[in-house]
């Protein structure tokens, strides 16, 4: 079997480029391979960090505190308990693994701007539990005398000068972590961070768990930011808890900002970037006299100017998984089954009792109930604010109930978290464009997806009218993102049980609406999904003969029958028209 | 009832323990943060970015009182406009651009915390790193506390030594009676302001819904300029007083504070004004009652004395800010929206 031409090249530039990281050191002088150790260094904190910051987009001020726990717990180990390097490795990756999920289990829960000032909260109480405990961690004073680091099958320590060795190891820790960090973003959980920057709310409708996303986000950062701060401390075999401060924080941050948020890639440019131009700049400092305290003036103001000038990085993200599947065709990927197909079954898929829901004051359901057999259609009208959209959040678990109960196949639904209910067959659409606009049609559909092939991609857009699945969504008219984001819930239809359908025809055009009518009876016919559309468009309804229409009024049913009785019922005309 | 709430509140200074550094410092960064968080809570990233920008810019005006040998009060009557207009500047220099570039907020946020530290190390450059203290001279001495002698009170007591002598023969330096007063003043100020002043209105809706904002005809971008315009100001008057009261100034003096205010913010709720004076008077008192507690004969009591050299500092003095901090996550924890919602 003969390799595609561009990954051919690209492992030919792979070799290459291990030649030059391999040959490197012993082709320049000690200077230059201890700035490239820092650098080794700034970028495996900047892989780690980015997993956080830039794939889960949570913002995450708090990494000098990983760095600490990883720099101290290595230097507890190697001193107190005289473990060789290479145990105290796992060890650190451990530690600073359980300080994430410690500290993700109380603050993941929380919005963006919460999460931030946490985490440099965090850090903060990190640097100060450093100078207080002193009989572990020697308090103010430091710890100093970190035993010098060997390497099996090599007699002498792992000098600093000329710090050779050091680079090698460092490379060693660094390499397989990228190349983890490279695999991480294509598998489905690496979509799942970006499902969690994306929406959090679509992500729970399409069946991911968010909390647990984001906890192995959180926890995986701080592992590897934690390796970050062990090699700090083997190298400098002294470290003192002020270094760990927020502008060490921020200098961090400062990695993936110049480079690119998200960009695995972008992380090691803006790692040897700034890392080399701070190393640079401080011994040229030295060189002729100049006070430190120039270098973070010069830095934050390039700084300052980078952003102004370039707010996205050097190299962005613009993550392309379908193209890369298709060029992989079929090879490497992870194929992983979330839900099994579903069987015949009988009676109803859906009931709902005597649910209410209440914002505040503004009751939106007062004891509304409803029945939906399996493979049944029912149309659900009602005036604006009648409760339609909370009755959707409340059935697919968006929202909780106040009172009343939600079957989903005989299972209490309102008790169930909205992802395992959409594992479970459920599925919903936004009236809201919930597509995201930074991603190309086929990849907004791969985001949500697991374990699909491109063509099917290219078959569920087309069922929904998008020929062309490769131009960016943001150059989508808005039919067309309406008509995404129904092919992206009806990607695997086999495997929905009842669809829920928000204003499916809102703001399109009537040939639009026509066709989106047409595929989903094509659909229906195959699949035999329950359906329950919200829709105030006579002519759709019309056209997706629905079996029953219930009109919803001030959150209570206030008609249920045939489309064609409604039509007629006098009380449903006083209500959409007045007299 | 303002009054007699300053006189209360001064009464109960004198019968704390002397303490009352905290308290006073964190009510008026609560003040100064309050507009940082009341124009961002819809952006709330930035925030605390804006806060500690704020703060640093506040501490960079009141250096000047030791930077140009001018008198102190002239130094404190330049530092409130000096630092609005540097408010205003970084607004217009740092977030403006990024705000019209559409800007991921990360970069934004970097953006902001990269001005925060050019200022910060431009001080430390200007200045060096050292500890400066405010000579005694320059500052009147009505505003500087001493002992006083036996049988002096009243109005030559507070004029002379500094010190007011209360009812129960409580003393309370004069310059704490001056931040309460100030702080009543700039607090009834700016309720008053939100209450009345279309301005005020408009900064609300600016931060609430700008693109709505912005069809009903409010100029967004300049609305949000004079919110960080006040914010500076309020700010700057905080760290006015804080040079005051420490008696000490070094260029870093700004970061720990602010960021102390907007924990006391997030605690007290975070876009509400009663919020953020509740968050602020919670963390002041927490932090100047904290190391009262006597935290290490409970644990001489409750733990074996073998463990004993092993803990860490049990005195709560050495955690500080830390303790604002533990305090601040707990509230989260149980109530996210802080004790006050907006």
């Amino acid at each position: 079997m003969t390799l595609p031409r561009s990954i051919a090249m690209r492992r030919v530039a792979m070799c290459v480029l291990s030649i030059i990281l391999m040959a490197f050191p012993l082709a320049v002088g000690d200077n230059m391979v201890s700035i490239a150790f820092v650098v080794l260094q700034y970028s495996l904190i900047a892989l780690g960090l980015n997993i956080i910051v830039g794939w889960t987009g949570l913002l995450d001020l708090g990494a000098a505190g990983f760095v600490a726990v990883g720099a101290y717990a290595t230097a507890i180990y190697m001193t107190r308990f005289g473990l060789p390097p290479l145990v105290v490795f796992p060890i650190c990756l451990v530690a600073g693994f359980t300080a994430g999920i410690l500290l993700g289990i109380p603050t993941l829960r929380h919005r963006l701007d919460y999460f931030a000032v946490l985490t440099l909260g965090f850090a903060e109480l990190v640097a100060l539990a450093i100078r207080n405990w002193t009989p572990v961690t020697r308090g103010s004073f430091g710890y100093s005398g970190i035993p010098a680091t060997t390497v099996p099958f090599h007699d002498a320590p792992l000098r600093t000068v000329p710090p050779i060795g050091f680079y090698y190891f460092a490379l060693a820790i660094a390499v397989p972590i990228y190349f983890f960090c490279i695999w991480l973003r294509h598998t489905p959980l690496g979509r799942e961070f970006q499902i969690v920057k994306h929406s959090e709310t679509v992500g729970r409708v399409y069946g991911v768990n968010i909390l647990a996303v984001k906890l192995i986000a959180f926890s995986l950062s701080a592992g590897i930011i934690s390796a970050g701060g062990f090699l700090w401390a083997i190298y400098q075999r002294s470290i003192v808890w002020t270094e760990f401060n927020v502008l060490l924080s921020c200098l961090l941050l400062s990695l993936l900002i110049v480079g690119g948020l998200g960009n695995p890639n972008g992380a090691i440019v803006g790692a040897a970037i700034v890392g080399s131009s701070l190393e640079l700049i401080r011994r040229f400092l030295t060189s002729f006299g100049f006070p430190q305290e120039i270098r973070y003036l010069m830095f934050a103001t390039a700084l300052v100017v980078f952003i102004r000038v370039r707010p996205a990085g050097l190299l962005p993200d613009r993550p392309s998984w379908v193209p890369r599947l298709r060029r992989l065709d079929g090879r490497g990927v992870m194929e992983g089954d979330r839900v099994s197909c579903l069987g015949v079954e009988a009676g109803n898929v859906l009931e709902i009792e005597e649910v209410a829901k209440a914002f505040d004051s503004v009751k939106a359901l007062q004891g509304f109930s409803l029945s939906i057999p399996h493979e049944a259609c029912i149309a659900l009208i009602g005036p604006n604010g009648s409760g339609k959209t909370t009755l959707l959040n409340v059935i697919c678990g968006l929202a909780r109930p106040d009172a009343g109960a939600i079957r989903y196949r005989n299972q209490r639904a309102d008790k169930m978290p909205p992802f395992r209910l959409a594992r479970a067959g459920l599925g919903r659409s936004f009236q809201d464009l919930s597509v995201c606009d930074d991603l190309t049609a086929e990849d907004n559909v791969f985001l949500t997806a697991r374990g699909v092939s491109p063509r099917l991609i290219a078959s569920a857009l087309a069922r929904f009218g998008i020929e062309d699945g490769s131009v960016p969504c943001g150059d989508l008219p808005y039919g067309k993102k309406k008509a995404l984001d129904l092919a992206r819930l009806f990607l695997q239809p086999s495997r929905l049980r009842v669809v829920l359908l928000d204003e499916p025809t809102a703001g399109l055009t009537q040939r639009e609406g026509q066709e989106v009518v047409r595929s989903l009876a094509a659909l229906r016919e195959w699949h035999r999904f329950a359906m329950l559309v919200i829709s105030h468009d006579a002519m759709f309804l019309e056209a997706l003969k629905p079996d029953r229409v219930v009109v919803i009024q001030q959150g209570k049913v206030f008609k249920d029958g045939e489309l064609s009785t409604i039509r007629q019922d006098e009380d449903v005309r006083r209500l959409f028209w007045g007299n | 009832m303002i009054a007699g709430g300053g006189y209360l509140v001064l009464l109960w200074i004198g019968a704390g323990d002397g303490n009352t550094t905290g308290l006073l410092m964190a009510l008026l960064f609560g003040i100064g943060t309050y507009f940082a968080t009341l124009t961002w809570f819809s952006d709330t990233t930035w925030r605390h970015s804006v806060i500690s920008l704020l703060f640093g810019a506040g501490v960079f005006g009141a250096t000047l009182g030791l930077v140009g040998r001018l008198p102190f009060a002239a130094a404190a009557l330049l530092a409130v406009p000096f630092t609005a207009l540097l408010a205003d500047g970084i607004y217009g220099g740092g977030y403006l651009p990024l705000l019209r570039r559409r800007a991921a907020r990360t970069s934004v946020l970097l953006s902001a915390l990269g001005i925060s530290i050019a200022l910060e190390s431009y001080l430390l450059v200007a200045w060096g790193s050292q500890r400066r203290v405010f000579p005694v001279g320059r500052v009147p001495p009505a505003l500087s506390a001493r002992p006083i002698p036996a049988g002096v009170a009243g109005l030559r007591a507070a004029r002379e030594f500094g010190v007011l002598t209360l009812v129960g023969g409580q003393t309370v330096p004069v310059l704490d009676g001056l931040i309460v007063l100030v702080f009543l003043a700039v607090v009834s100020g700016l309720a008053l302001f939100f209450r009345a002043s279309r301005t005020a209105d408009a900064m609300v809706a600016a931060a609430d819904a700008p693109s709505a904002a912005r069809t009903c005809g409010i100029p967004v971008e300049r609305v949000l300029g004079q919110a960080f315009f006040l914010g500076g100001a309020v700010a700057s008057l905080g760290g006015t007083l804080y040079v005051l009261r420490s008696r000490s100034l070094d260029p870093t003096a700004g970061f720990s504070p602010g960021l102390l205010a907007f924990a006391a913010c997030v605690l007290g709720g975070v876009g509400s004004l009663r919020g953020s004076i509740a968050g602020a008077f919670v963390s002041g008192v927490v932090m100047s009652l904290a190391p009262a507690v006597p935290l290490e004969r409970w644990a001489r009591l409750l733990l074996p004395a073998s463990w004993l050299p092993f803990l860490p500092s049990l005195n709560l003095s050495d955690w500080s800010y830390g303790i604002v901090y533990i305090l601040m996550i707990g509230i989260i924890l149980l109530k996210p929206e802080g004790l006050f919602r907006r």
